[in-house]
């Protein structure tokens, strides 16, 4: 009996054997196969994961290549070209820096993080430098801008004094007396705004003049120099900051003050009086800085150096101009005359056709009565820096006053061109139908006659200016 | 008497090679516990499994869009008016060629317009506010890019949704 019951329960117990196994291998088949499910999801989280580091850290090293390019072209004075490889932390560069025509370097950078490897990951920047952005108005007078006889200016005006537009000039930008007054005779017009930082000391009464039909499209705005509060505008007299519009005069927009608006002409916007706004601050003139670096050997002509001047820099000038066939030039020009410099010794560049990119640097006055050009795509660069005796004046109907650069009559220049002319010391005086494409930066500025002046972006960047030697201008990444 | 016993020995070893109505109940009831807990986890397990493809999918696709919106807006020149949290609209660079492009957030789906020809970026948005804008939007230097997605699987689990952050700074 007793052995008959054993072998009972070992059949039964070997029958439970059996379905044990079945759900063991049942449940461990599951479990494996979920197992290898989630870590092949796992596996490629861990792949999308390190791929986008990967692409996010190229990046990272591409930039660092443009950054070691930025520092050898910084630290040279822009002379650096060539390639180089480096490596960061993350990964390679190689970079390609080239120079371009008027200074504008191309820098491409490649970035890698485990190149040739699994997951790796490139990506190139290019990234273009050029001068720094410094001249953006088409005429900026360091102190006063006078214009007389249907000029036409097309762009801004600046003047960190007083600025004058005489009878029918027309400005189609914006024009700034940053500490003076503006005064805009019969029919002169200003599509932009128009703001000032003063009054007229001679009439006391006027910060803004509109006679009769001149006319403002946008705001006039009456502003004191840098009023210590906005409650008495630092004491200045409400009476002296007056805009008057005259009849037939108008201003498009809105009128602010801290004085009042008079006359008879008519305001399309709103008229806030006795408001106290502060006027813009002065703005410096660029400061220019020369490096023979910075130009084409080839075409580079020194007239003395920086450290030595030459006693026949403008004579030796004008043997080369005059032994041009039909005087066309272009090139950079650089001439430190030896002292004396006066208006005997000036630049003269009557008769001269520019036929490409041309500067000229001189400390001697510079002086023309009809240059034409005969370019498809070109920049001239007129830099004087010549100081007139103290109390000497320039006269734009007079050859020999004390100007630093003298255009009259006819320096043309096709819409092709782009002129600017720079003088820090000394007025710029122009006038006479000349037609010119670029912008005009002087100690003052005298504008007569019929003169169009049309600002142009392409003077934009001037190598030599601007606090650094060359800006990032595009960041692209290919 | 020998044959008898032998025959009551059979019978007996016959009963006992079968089961009991008790047993048969107990098995069969163990039986089910263990299979409904067997199909209960392996239940929980796949949509673990399936839950976790669809977030891995969508992620990746988010990344991509992350991907193409920055790179874009790092590139870019101007930020057009019109923008705003979802609309984005901008003149910038692709393979070094000026391209207008505009992303714009509505519905479920974030487009892409490139020169006028637009595509699908991305799919089952939650929230069409993606674009923010530093300082604001008129002169912006920098853009930051919110982008929170619903995988299509779990549409309706509050819990599932996959967000990407990101901030870009303009270059031209």
């Amino acid at each position: 009996m007793f052995t008959l019951m054993v072998r009972c329960v070992d059949r039964v117990r070997r029958r439970e054997d059996g379905l044990a196994m079945v759900i063991a291998v049942v449940l461990s088949g599951v479990i494996a196969t979920l197992a290898i499910l989630m870590l092949s999801i796992g596996t490629h989280t861990d792949s999308a994961t390190a791929r986008g580091r990967h692409w996010v850290q190229s990046l990272h090293v591409a930039e660092s290549g443009v950054e070691h390019a930025i520092v050898k072209l910084q630290s040279s004075d822009g002379v650096f070209t060539g390639t180089f490889s480096g490596a960061t932390d993350e990964g390679e560069y190689d970079v390609t820096v080239t120079r371009g025509a008027r200074n504008v370097y191309t820098i491409e950078s490649v970035g890698g993080v485990r190149q040739g490897q699994q997951l790796g990951a490139t990506r190139s920047i290019r990234v273009t430098m050029a001068p720094p952005s410094t001249f953006k108005n088409a005429i900026f007078s360091f102190t006063s801008l006078d214009t007389k006889n249907n000029d036409i200016i097309e762009g801004d005006a600046w003047a960190n004094e007083n600025l004058i537009l005489a009878d029918n000039t027309h400005v189609t930008g914006s024009v700034t007396a940053a500490t003076g007054y503006l005064f805009l005779h019969n029919g002169a017009s200003v599509d932009g705004d128009a703001q000032s930082g003063g009054f007229d000391a001679a009439s006391p009464d006027k910060a803004i003049f509109l006679d009769n039909n001149a006319t403002i499209g946008g705001n006039a705005t009456a502003s004191v120099t840098a009023p210590p509060d906005p409650v008495t505008c630092g004491g200045a007299s409400p009476s002296d900051y007056k805009v008057d519009v005259d009849t037939g005069a108008s201003v498009g927009g809105n009128v602010k003050t801290w004085g009042t608006k008079s006359g008879a002409g008519t305001v399309g916007g709103t008229i806030a009086d006795n408001v106290c706004t502060s006027s813009p601050a002065t703005m410096p003139m660029p400061v220019y800085s020369y490096s023979a670096d910075n130009y084409p050997a080839a075409t580079l002509h020194e007239f003395g150096t920086p450290s030595a001047p030459s006693a026949t820099a403008v004579a030796d000038f004008h043997t080369w101009l005059n032994a041009q066939p039909g005087k066309r030039m272009q090139g950079t020009f650089y001439l430190n005359q030896q002292t004396p410099v006066n208006q005997g010794v000036r630049v003269n560049l009557t008769g001269a056709v520019i036929t490409g990119d041309t500067t000229i640097v001189t400390n001697t006055p510079i002086f023309t009565n009809g240059t034409t050009d005969d370019t498809t795509d070109a920049i001239v660069f007129l830099g004087s820096f010549y100081r007139p005796p103290t109390g000497s004046s320039c006269d734009v109907n007079n050859d020999n006053s004390e100007c630093a650069v003298h255009l009259k009559n006819n320096f043309n220049s096709s819409g092709a061109t782009a002129i600017i002319v720079y003088s820090p010391y000394g007025p710029t005086a122009i006038k006479n139908n000349a037609v010119m494409f670029g912008a005009i930066y002087g100690d003052s500025v005298q504008v007569k006659n019929n003169q169009e002046m049309t600002y142009d972006a392409r003077v934009e960047r001037v190598i030599g200016f601007g606090p650094t030697h060359l800006e990032i201008t595009r960041w692209l990444e290919l | 008497m020998r044959k008898a016993i032998r025959s009551l020995s059979r019978r007996i070893s016959a009963r006992e090679e079968g089961f009991t109505l008790v047993e048969l109940v107990v098995v069969t009831g163990l039986l089910l516990v263990t299979t409904t807990m067997l199909l209960s986890v392996l239940t929980v397990m796949q949509r673990a499994e399936v839950r976790q493809a669809a977030r891995s999918h969508t992620n990746d696709l988010t990344r991509i869009a992350m991907q193409t919106l920055t790179k874009n807006i790092r590139q870019a020149s101007q930020i057009r008016s019109g923008s705003s949290a979802s609309r984005l609209d901008i003149d910038t660079f692709r393979q070094g060629v000026a391209s207008h492009v505009v992303f714009e957030a509505s519905g479920t789906q974030l487009t892409q317009t490139i020169d006028g020809a637009q595509t699908v970026l991305l799919s089952n948005l939650v929230s069409t506010s993606i674009f923010t804008y530093d300082p604001v939007v008129t002169a912006a230097s920098s853009v930051k890019i919110s982008l929170q997605v619903k995988p299509e699987s779990f549409a309706s689990d509050p819990n599932s949704t996959v967000e990407l952050d990101s901030e870009v700074k303009l270059r031209n």
